[in-house]
């Protein structure tokens, strides 16, 4: 059988093949062969151009991906994944490559994002197979630790898995491990891409000479990029209020959105609290305190209200609220107030608006369409994205933003073939043949390597600044939702329906936070009943709130003044001060 | 003493429960075979039926009604103590209702004829093809909103004839509608060429719905899915 194999292979002479393709066909006798070999040099040669490996490298790479495929050839592999350019680009590309290269039918299917959380949602309660896979926000790290549904990668991949794990993954290569990896240190999710949420503003209008003039002589400092949220209030007050118009147009210093929708949730579990300085020091997420305002103690949740040592209503999270509201009625574009995420992503495309605190660099291809007016005519952006601004609050040593990071989760309700085949699909999306070519269609980049290539050297004027901060030391402050969040879907919706209320004028800013941080206490303590399998919720008891306030770290106590002098720098030195 | 405070309030608590367990439910769902055909008294079919026995598990009264989708839609935001099914659950209609989800995990798929030149192996392969789909359903939306070439008809039958006399390229259908139809029209000429999409199907009640009753509803359809009363039911269909 292998020898008429070969003979197969070799008799494909008379077509156009490589002679790398009929050396490693030839070479390696198990290999099944010739056409998976030549389909897999079509996608090298005409897709995967750029890639750090050599093209060599590359179809050795293929290589294993054939052969490591072929137990489940002809089996149907479902997958979903939330609707951005990168996984669009693997439903549409990488699916069917994967599919003609191993023969493994894929379905990539993408939806909204609250439908993969309810959708994961419903395959971890029911136990109901739905997807062999999913990219799910490792957002649900403390989630899927908890559950005991979700598979270990670090388990799979020296057991079960060890014959279908990629030798030349290179997982040391990969830049957001440290939010997949469990409180037992352990890896849950393999990140697929990963995009930050960065301050974003219109360079041109901020190096015009007017407008410094008249800044400067108005708030008595520089016009530049905010590295206070004082600065950041003023700016956007000298934007809608002084300035006004540019070239006979209305235009703004802040956007943001305020419908009330589940999207409105994301803008501030997205770490808006952190932003201000709610939570503790600590890299991912701030120990004990997150920047949910939850407190754990040995990994196990104890609460989320200030009166049980949590930080969700304490003076930090009601001024982050605050700001948010105030900003949002006295100098976004009236209409923001009713849009949601994805109404208000394209706005700062249109050319009015100054500058954004919130904003995910996720829009980044989108804002360099040369149609758009926010782009000049040789291809580089009118605007920047820059590290974001902090509130008062917030120390150095704690996280300032999110990042998200779509992962590929796996189920143990899923049976184990299929999870097998779907994790070859996983490693062939992140493999280095593939992620580079992908990183520069999405602009969601996962590997150092990529990174740091000569393709991104190139290419980096394009993206107003993306990969200045992916090489810069600021990203590992921007960080996913962590492990203190016990049940992630079962928690988040507290967001958008209680600070929908104080956005309405329904309650105050204090009130809303009380009432959530009441409720998130509520759904712990229900979940220290129902228990998980690890590190389930073991609630403290209620004391006087100063009692926390007067402690070190969160709960932190108002400050005298939160509004203190605000601060700018020049653009290359608001990157360098990360350095 | 303390019996009779102890017998006070479960006697107060049961009329409690009792009268907040009164209302009869109107339950609003389109014709849509086999999820719901309509018949004799209520109707039969998958949702239908897993619907009928979530209710008589939880104790509350109901009624079923087939109408239309849109009309299903209005009177479901508007009236209390009604529930819309099977409702695609997603983020812009996640403020408008309670959800009891999923009482059906259904899969849309890409039929063409068996002699059709078109493969489709990822969605993308669609593009550029006439893709027939019926008004009101989630798979129209879906498609309009990535830009493909969707023709809508009002209801979803014409299709599969529309795709026999070339009037479509694709016929875009849940796939147990799709075989539903072929079997009940005799057509042989179709094949499926790629499910593509999987849908959560909800029972989507009115905000004014007490919360302890959506509660009830929510643990019940749980437990028809550990018990397999489900699976059971939608075998029936298959």
């Amino acid at each position: 059988m292998v020898y008429q194999e070969k003979r197969q292979c070799l008799a494909r002479k008379r077509h156009r093949v490589s002679k790398l393709t009929l050396f490693l066909c030839a070479s390696i006798l198990s290999t099944p062969c010739m056409a998976d070999m030549l389909a897999a040099e079509k996608w090298i040669n005409n897709e995967f151009k750029e890639s750090t490996l050599t093209k060599e490298q590359q179809m050795k790479e293929m290589q294993w991906f054939i052969n490591a495929a072929r137990p489940f050839k002809g089996m149907t592999i479902r997958v979903v994944s939330e609707r951005i350019d990168t996984h669009v680009y693997e439903a549409k590309v990488l699916a069917k490559a994967f599919q003609e290269i191993t023969g493994i039918k894929l379905v990539h299917e993408i939806t909204g994002e609250d439908d993969v959380v309810k959708k994961i949602a419903t395959q971890i309660e029911l136990d109901y197979s739905i997807y062999d896979a999913y990219i799910n926000d490792s957002d649900f790290i403390g989630t899927h630790y908890r559950s005991g549904k979700v598979v270990s990668l670090t388990d799979f991949m020296a057991g079960e898995g060890k014959e279908v794990t990629l030798p030349s993954l290179d997982l040391e290569d990969f830049i957001g491990l440290s939010f997949t990896t469990g409180p037992d240190g352990k890896l849950y999710q393999l990140p697929d891409q990963q995009f930050a949420n960065l301050y974003w503003y219109r360079a041109d209008w901020f190096d015009r000479a007017d407008f410094k003039a008249s800044f400067k002589k108005l708030y008595g400092y520089e016009l530049g990029v905010p590295q206070n949220w004082s600065a950041y209030e003023d700016i956007a007050e000298f934007f809608t209020i002084h300035v006004k118009t540019i070239d006979g147009k209305k235009i703004y210093g802040h956007m943001d959105y305020g419908k009330k929708d589940p999207s409105l949730g994301w803008r501030f579990s997205d770490a808006w609290l952190s932003m201000a300085g709610a939570g503790d020091k600590g890299i991912p997420n701030g120990l004990p305190v997150d920047e949910w305002g939850i407190r754990v103690e040995d990994c196990h949740p104890v609460g989320a209200s200030v009166s049980r040592g949590g930080a969700l209503n304490g003076p930090a999270a009601v001024y982050a609220i605050t700001k948010f509201i105030e900003w949002l009625n006295k100098f976004a574009p009236p209409e923001a107030k009713s849009m949601n995420f994805s109404q208000a992503g394209a706005v700062p495309g249109q050319g009015t608006i100054a500058q954004q605190i919130f904003w995910y660099t996720a829009f980044t291809a989108a804002l360099t369409d040369p149609k758009l007016p926010v782009m000049n005519s040789d291809g580089v952006p009118k605007w920047r994205m820059a590290p974001s601004p902090r509130g008062p609050y917030w120390e150095k040593g704690m996280k300032l933003g999110y990042q998200d990071t779509g992962s590929w989760t796996f189920m143990t309700s899923t049976p184990l073939k299929n999870r097998k085949a779907a994790w070859l699909y996983a490693q062939f999306v992140t493999s280095k043949t593939v992620s580079l070519q992908k990183m520069l269609i999405g602009l969601t980049p996962i590997r150092n390597s990529d990174i740091m290539s000569d393709k991104m050297t190139k290419v980096a004027y394009k993206y107003g600044g993306l990969i200045e901060f992916y090489r810069s030391k600021a990203r590992v402050a921007w960080t996913p939702t962590g492990s203190n969040v016990p049940d992630y879907p079962g928690l988040s919706d507290l967001w958008w329906k209680n600070i929908s209320l104080a956005v309405n004028g329904q309650l105050s800013p204090q009130e809303a936070m009380n009432k959530m941080a009441a409720e998130m206490d509520e759904r712990l303590m229900a979940l220290e009943q129902k228990g998980q399998e690890r590190c389930a919720p073991r609630m403290n008891p209620q004391k006087d709130e100063s009692y926390w306030l007067n402690q070190p770290g969160a709960p932190k106590a108002k400050l005298a003044n939160e509004k203190p002098q605000g601060v700018t720098l020049p653009y290359e030195s608001a990157l360098e001060a990360w350095n | 003493m303390k019996i009779r405070v102890t017998y006070l309030t479960v006697f107060m608590l049961n009329i409690l429960v009792s009268s907040v367990y009164a209302t009869t439910f109107t339950l609003l769902t389109e014709e849509l075979p086999p999820y719901s055909i309509r018949g004799n008294g209520s109707g039969t079919g998958a949702s239908i039926d897993i619907v009928s026995q979530l209710f008589e598990r939880a104790g509350f009264d109901y009624e079923i009604i087939i109408v239309p989708w849109k009309r299903a839609m209005r009177m479901s935001l508007s009236d209390a103590n009604t529930c819309i099914f099977p409702m695609q659950r997603n983020q812009e209609r996640e403020a408008t209702y309670h959800w009891i989800s999923p009482i059906l995990i259904t899969q849309t798929g890409f039929y063409t004829r068996k002699d059709s030149p078109h493969k489709l192996v990822t969605i993308d392969d669609a593009k550029g093809l006439i893709i027939g789909t019926y008004n009101g359903s989630a798979v129209a939306e879906y498609l309009t909103s990535w830009g493909y070439d969707v023709r809508i008809t009002p209801r979803d039958a014409p299709n599969i004839h529309k795709l026999m006399k070339n009037r479509i390229d694709v016929w875009a259908a849940d796939t147990l509608s799709a075989k539903y139809l072929a079997d009940k029209h005799k057509i042989t000429n179709m094949k499926e060429q790629l499910v593509y999409f999987s849908t959560l199907r909800a029972l989507a009640c009115n905000t004014k719905v007490a919360e302890i009753k959506v509660n009830k509803l929510r643990q019940e359809l749980k437990l028809m899915y550990t018990d397999g009363t489900i699976e059971a039911i939608i075998s029936k269909y298959k």
